[in-house]
């Protein structure tokens, strides 16, 4: 048997093992989504899938499981979040990518990076002493609101989304700028016109990371949000999205029971807006 | 695509011949959170006069303390909540004492006490503001917990008078401490902790006459009986467990008062 | 830089300034109520639950090792995953499922993870809720990232390097293991510092569990309360007359602890790179 075959041989056996790997995470993923499924599905095969998911009243205990209050607060909490984030974000990014020097843009990335891991139970505290009390001032209502989780929400998702800019902004060949500076543009116009349109596509594919990550958040949210499961659309007065829900009322709904399979089918909702998150982020991905 | 089936398929099958994790020297505590700070504390003691148990304790809610019970997945459960027939059948409760429920107002509503049908009446949501009961003029916000609370079945049981009445734009919150920060925060505000404790920036309310002593806690009317309920075949280290969290004689310092004779169990 | 047309950038600097200025108040009020606990004391002693002046030593030392062991379980899995997909992968339809679903949970939320794992190890396989079940709740749940950040890892290598070691007549797994590992071996360990980073803060998979108490003596059937469970523990139910100073100085210690981290992370990364 010469070296080459035994090489060979390493290669098949590896293979198998490489592929026992994978085949063991995709039997944990599909683990869970089966359990979610299963969980959910008499639910939805009972009420039909668009009444049980389009009531705007939640009130399992007579038996009313309308989930439109909590997608619309994770829809508006959401938006609300990406809103603020994105300025900010986009000052970071371009103050790490063109304006600092040396080991600043370095120092910055690091530090972004901390405050991405810092634990949510830090950020959920820290918005119920001091992000609550300025909204309630600034609209005189209870201070638990939309707009609360909103900011928090913002804060949470900023320093990933400041990386994921920077990254974008680095990445645009620098002879590009040089040759946009070369050509008489002023650092303003070479931002405006060269910078973003070319890293368009790894702009947008950041914001959308970013926005799945709202999406799951949930211990920080729960804390600033109110809680309150009335469908209403005011951002300053209390709410609920589908993961704090899913946080609060778990407890009191045992496996088997029809509020288990609603918070089940709110879990599910989740994961179809991550998935279709995803797929939108594919479609940009080879576009320049 | 079949080799990944297949491979799942065994995965699957094999799944239950794992062998099951032999743990007898593990006792596995869960449910309300109200007496967390206590069962910790008494884990510990317990623990080390007997050495080489270990006690887990997790929270998760009064109800599925009983249903992880009523499964036989948990030892002991903590519960504010007695337990129904369909949770967990023919438990035996050991009552760790009555955990007093208070009534907390924000400082700056001017309310230090009210009538019990007043107080029903504002956490249903029916009375708006406080100048109606006599306070300054500024909304009521009620704070309250989820449905999963134990603390919240009592005020509904021993206050509203049923479930399912409590103001539907009220606040939630998670727990004892969040609760008390946000009515201590929110002006206006009015909610309920339970247990004795330090209450810092609220005005603890007086109810129909009576406010809460703890030279006299038997005058005061609202209680949780946090209760830990293990099945009829539990072993007698589980037994010895329970029987010394439900008669450590320091329990009143978390703010458990002992009950009378005669109202055990 | 060009003097003029600097409009732009100036607000950006202004703008980032006033972020930079929330963070660091965010920051000042940790430490306002948290620096005066830390003290070895509190890095060494258990925790009390009445009397002030407890410590965090055994959550310190749960948080340690829950982090190690699913390090140690998902860093070789999650590599197999990263080759099996980018060395070896086939690009057909269930192949590009598994990728979309690999960066659907990324984000998913900690505790539908904790519930599943929850329902499977302790509900159905009958382990005690203890430091081993929640670091297999660790790992399911952080699987993906490392996953996902080694597939990074191993497709940032240019494809040249792996034809020019296919053309030398080696099999694909000295390519990838002798000339696109090394190559990947910076990054890899930033991807990998992250995911602990990402772990040293998870509470909600571990309070259904890993419990939230601490045991006498550490066991791998032990209580595994961590410090992110802990800061929670205190914030929620906290009875200790010093709980907000604790929850604080917890909260400072969890910090330091993902910056040493993230920190060490990327001068191994560097060194590395440098080395290479």
């Amino acid at each position: 048997m010469t070296a080459h075959s035994r090489r060979l041989r390493t290669d098949r056996r590896q293979q198998v093992l490489l592929g026992a790997a994978a085949g063991l995470y995709a039997a944990v993923g599909l683990g869970v989504l089966l359990m979610l499924l299963v969980s959910s599905g008499p639910l939805l095969l009972r009420v039909g899938v668009w009444q049980a998911l389009l009531g705007v009243h939640w009130n399992p205990l007579a038996g009313q499981f309308g989930l439109v209050p909590f997608m619309s607060g994770t829809l508006l909490v959401t938006a609300l979040a990406i809103l603020l984030a994105l300025p900010l974000a986009m000052a970071l990014a371009v103050v790490g990518a063109r304006v600092l020097r040396g080991t600043g843009p370095s120092l910055m990335t690091r530090g972004l990076t901390v405050l991405a891991a810092v634990p949510s139970v830090i950020y959920g505290w820290w918005g119920l002493t001091t992000v609550v009390p300025v909204v309630r001032r600034w609209s005189g209502g209870p201070g638990f609101s939309l707009a609360s989780a909103g900011i928090v929400l913002a804060l949470m998702i900023l320093p990933t989304l400041a990386v994921l800019f920077q990254d974008a902004l680095t990445r645009v060949p620098p002879t590009w700028q040089e040759g946009s500076l070369a050509l008489g543009a002023t650092d303003d116009q070479t931002l405006v016109r060269l910078i973003w349109p070319a890293a368009r596509a790894n702009l947008f594919r950041a914001m959308l990371v970013a926005v799945a990550r709202a999406l799951g958040e949930t211990m920080a949210v729960q804390m600033v949000i109110g809680g309150q499961t009335i469908w209403q659309l005011n951002l300053l007065r209390p709410g609920a999205t589908l993961t704090t829900q899913i946080l609060t009322d778990l407890a009191v709904f045992p496996p088997g029971t029809a509020g288990y399979r609603a918070l089940a089918v709110m879990a599910l909702l989740l994961m179809a807006g991550m998935y279709m998150l995803v797929r939108i982020s594919e479609r940009w991905e080879r576009t320049p | 695509m079949g080799k990944v089936l297949a491979l799942w398929i065994a995965i699957g099958s094999a799944l239950p011949a794992v062998p099951r994790w032999p743990a007898p020297r593990s006792i596995s505590v869960m449910g309300a959170s109200s007496v967390l700070a206590y069962v910790k504390a008494g884990a510990r003691l317990w623990q080390r006069a007997h050495p080489g148990y270990q006690v887990v304790v997790s929270g998760g809610g009064s109800v599925a303390g009983l249903i992880e019970l009523g499964r036989g997945h948990v030892n002991v459960a903590m519960s504010d909540i007695a337990p129904r027939a369909e949770w967990a059948a023919g438990v035996v409760g050991f009552p760790l004492g009555k955990l007093p429920i208070l009534f907390v107002v924000n400082r700056r509503a001017g309310v230090d006490a009210v009538g019990a049908n007043v107080l029903a009446d504002i956490l249903r949501g029916r009375i708006g503001n406080w100048a109606q009961v006599g306070g300054q003029a500024m909304p009521v916000v009620v704070v309250g917990r989820p449905l999963a609370s134990g603390a919240r079945l009592a005020v509904e049981r021993q206050v509203l008078g049923g479930r399912g009445s409590f103001s539907r734009f009220a606040l939630m919150q998670l727990s004892n401490g969040a609760v008390l920060r946000t009515v201590a925060d929110t002006p206006g505000a009015i909610g309920f902790v339970e247990g004795e404790r330090q209450l810092p920036g609220v005005v603890q309310l007086a109810v129909g006459g009576r406010s809460f002593d703890r030279r006299e806690p038997n005058a005061w009317p609202y209680y949780a009986i946090p209760t830990l309920y293990v099945n009829p075949g539990a072993s007698p280290a589980v037994l010895d467990f329970v029987r010394y969290l439900a008669r450590r004689p320091d329990r009143a310092r978390y703010g458990l008062v002992p009950l009378p004779r005669g109202q055990a169990s | 830089m060009n003097r003029r047309g600097l409009t732009l950038h100036r607000a950006a600097l202004g703008l980032a300034g006033v972020t930079g200025l929330v963070y660091a108040a965010m920051l000042a009020s940790l430490l306002r109520d948290g620096w005066p606990l830390l003290s070895w004391r509190f890095l060494l002693g258990l925790p009390r639950e009445l009397e002030a002046g407890g410590g965090v030593a055994p959550e310190i030392l749960n948080t340690f090792s829950m982090v190690m062991m699913a390090m140690a379980v998902i860093a070789p899995l999650g590599l197999a995953v990263a080759v099996q997909r980018v060395e070896y992968g086939r690009d057909v339809w269930w192949t590009r499922e598994l990728d979309r679903w690999s960066r659907v949970f990324l984000s998913v939320p900690g505790i539908v993870v904790g519930l599943v794992a929850y329902r499977v190890l302790v509900a159905e396989l009958g382990w005690p809720v203890s430091i081993l079940t929640g670091t297999v709740a660790l790992a399911v749940l952080n699987w993906p990232f490392v996953a996902v950040s080694a597939g990074d890892a191993l497709a940032g290598v240019p494809e040249s390097l792996r034809e020019g070691s296919l053309a030398l007549g080696t099999t694909r797994w000295q390519t990838w293991l002798f000339a696109v590992l090394p190559e990947a071996l910076p990054s890899l360990v930033n991807g990998l510092g992250l995911a602990a980073a990402r772990m040293i803060g998870e509470s909600a998979a571990l309070i259904f569990t890993a419990g939230v108490n601490v045991s006498p003596h550490w066991g791998l059937a032990a209580p595994g309360e961590t410090l992110a469970v802990h800061l929670w523990y205190i914030r929620t139910e906290g009875l200790m007359p010093d709980a907000t100073g604790q929850a604080a100085a917890t909260g400072i210690v969890l910090l330091g602890l993902v910056i040493a981290l993230l920190w060490a992370s990327q001068r191994l990364a560097l060194w590395l790179e440098r080395r290479h």
